[in-house]
C-alpha cells in the first residue's frame, strides 16, 4: 500500500516511519478520526496510518491525514516533501488533489482557510465562497445556458424523452400495481399534481 | 525572533503604515514572503488578510515571538486563539442607557479559526449579530458587516460618539466591544491600535465629553 501511495504522489516525496511534524491540518479537525478509534482497526490487520506533509520553507507544514496525530497502536508512515515559499499554491493543490482524487474525501471536509491561504479560491469556489454567492453564480450560469438553448433551434423533437418516460413508468407499474391508480388520477386531472408541489 | 509592538488584531487594521510601524520591517517582510503567491506588496497583503481573516492564523504558524505582546502572539500562532474581549479604552461618560443588543465580542475574534467551540462563543456572546447575518462571514467581513449592521446603530455612533456607545449597558456589562465594532465599520481600523499610534482624534471630537486626553491605558 505504501508503494501505491508513493506512486500516486510522484517524484520528490520521501517516506519515513513516525508521526508527522506539527503543522496546519488540511482537513477540518472535526472530520479527522481520534487515534483511539484508529487503534481499534489496526489491532489485527496490517493497516498503516499515512500522513502526507508538504513542508513549506520557513516552518509551515501542511499535514494531510485522516487520523489526528497522537498515540495509537498503528504503525505510522509520513511522506514529506519540501516546497519553496513561492510554491505554496502548488503544494496545497497537490495535497487536495491527493485527498479528493485518491482518498475520495469530499471537498467540504477540507479546511477552507487553507484554501484561502493558498489563493485557490478561484479553483474551489464551493469551499471558499458564501453559499449565497455560489448559488447566485449557478443560477446565472444556468440562465445563460437556457438563453443559449433558446437561441439555438431545438435539435430534435422531444419524442425520445416521452418514450423514456413511458418506459420508466411501465417499469414502475410492473413493480407496484398500486402505481396504476396514481397514474390514472394524474391523467384524469393533471392540475391536481401541481397541488402536491405548492 | 519577532517583537511586534501590538497584538494580532492588527490583521484587521487597514493601514499598511501602521503595520510597518508596529510590526517592524522583519515581520512585514516575512508576511510578504509567505503570501507571495497571492500578494505582491504590503498593501496587497493587508487587503488579502482583511478580506480573508482566517488566513492570518496560518500565515504566522511557526514564527517565534518576543516583546510585550508575546503571549497573545504565541497563542495565536500555535493554536489560532484570539481573546474575544474588547481592547480599546474609552473616556468615561456616565451612561445608564440600554441598547438591547448583546455584542460582547470584539471584531478581533474574526481572526480565530472557526471551530465548533469558537462558533459557540460567537453565538452565545454576540447573539445580536446573528439577527443580521446568518453565519460568521469568512471572506470580506468588513463589507458584509457594513451592510448588515442596522443604520440606526451606525447613526448613534456617528452622532453621540463611540465612547458614548462604549459606556451604554447590556445588563450589567458595558458595550465596549460594540463600540469597537462601530469604529471598525466606519474606519476599517481597530480603535486600540489607532490609540496606540496616537490617531484617535476623530473619536475625541465626536464624543460629547471634551476632556478626553487619556484614551488608551496599556494594561
Amino acid at each position: 500500500m505504501l508503494k501505491e501511495v508513493e506512486a500516486r504522489l510522484g517524484e520528490g516525496w520521501r517516506m519515513q516511519w513516525g508521526p508527522p511534524p506539527r503543522g496546519v491540518y488540511l482537513l477540518k479537525e472535526v472530520y479527522m478520526a481520534e487515534p483511539e478509534e484508529a487503534s481499534a482497526y489496526c489491532r489485527e490487520g496490517d493497516l498503516v496510518v499515512v500522513y502526507i506533509v508538504a513542508a513549506l520553507e520557513g516552518g509551515l507544514n501542511v499535514v494531510y491525514g485522516r487520523v489526528k496525530p497522537g498515540l495509537s497502536k498503528c504503525p505510522v508512515a509520513t511522506f514529506m516533501r519540501r516546497f519553496a515559499k513561492s510554491e505554496a499554491r502548488q503544494a496545497v493543490k497537490t495535497l487536495i488533489d491527493f485527498a479528493t482524487g485518491v482518498d475520495k474525501v469530499p471537498l467540504f471536509q477540507i479546511n477552507p482557510e487553507l484554501i484561502r491561504f493558498a489563493g485557490l479560491c478561484d479553483e474551489y469556489p464551493v469551499v471558499c465562497e458564501d453559499p449565497v454567492v455560489v448559488v447566485s453564480k449557478l443560477v446565472a450560469a444556468s440562465a445563460r445556458q437556457l438563453r443559449q438553448r433558446e437561441a439555438e433551434p431545438p435539435p430534435r423533437p422531444q419524442t425520445w424523452l416521452l418514450e423514456e418516460l413511458v418506459k420508466i413508468l411501465r417499469e414502475k407499474i410492473e413493480l407496484d400495481a398500486g402505481f396504476v391508480e396514481i397514474v390514472k388520477k394524474i391523467v384524469e386531472d393533471p392540475e391536481r399534481l401541481r397541488g402536491c408541489y405548492v | 525572533m519577532l517583537k511586534p509592538k501590538t497584538d494580532p488584531c492588527i490583521f484587521l487594521h487597514d493601514d499598511p503604515e501602521g503595520w510597518r510601524l508596529l510590526l517592524g520591517e522583519d515581520f512585514v517582510n516575512e508576511l510578504i514572503r509567505r503570501l507571495k503567491h497571492v500578494a505582491g506588496d504590503l498593501d496587497q497583503v493587508v487587503r488579502y488578510i482583511l478580506d480573508n481573516p482566517g488566513v492570518a492564523g496560518i500565515v504566522v504558524r511557526g514564527l517565534v515571538f518576543g516583546g510585550p505582546f508575546r503571549e497573545e502572539w504565541r497563542l495565536f500562532a500555535e493554536g489560532g486563539y484570539v481573546d474575544p474581549g474588547a481592547r480599546a479604552r474609552w473616556p468615561y461618560m456616565p451612561n445608564e442607557e440600554q441598547l438591547g443588543l448583546r455584542i460582547q465580542i470584539s471584531p478581533c475574534f474574526l481572526l480565530a479559526s472557526l471551530s465548533r467551540e469558537v462558533n459557540y462563543v460567537w453565538r452565545n456572546r454576540a447573539s445580536s449579530l446573528f439577527k443580521w447575518v446568518s453565519a460568521v462571514p469568512r471572506s470580506k467581513p468588513l463589507e458584509v458587516f457594513r451592510e448588515a449592521f442596522p443604520a440606526w446603530l451606525r447613526e448613534v455612533a456617528q452622532s453621540r460618539g463611540y465612547a458614548w456607545v462604549a459606556w451604554t449597558r447590556w445588563r450589567d456589562r458595558r458595550n465596549r466591544a460594540l463600540a469597537e465594532w462601530l469604529y471598525w465599520l466606519d474606519t476599517g481600523r481597530m480603535p486600540h491600535i489607532d490609540a496606540a499610534l496616537g490617531r484617535m482624534y476623530e473619536t475625541a471630537l465626536r464624543t460629547k465629553k471634551s476632556a478626553a486626553e487619556v484614551l488608551y491605558v496599556p494594561s
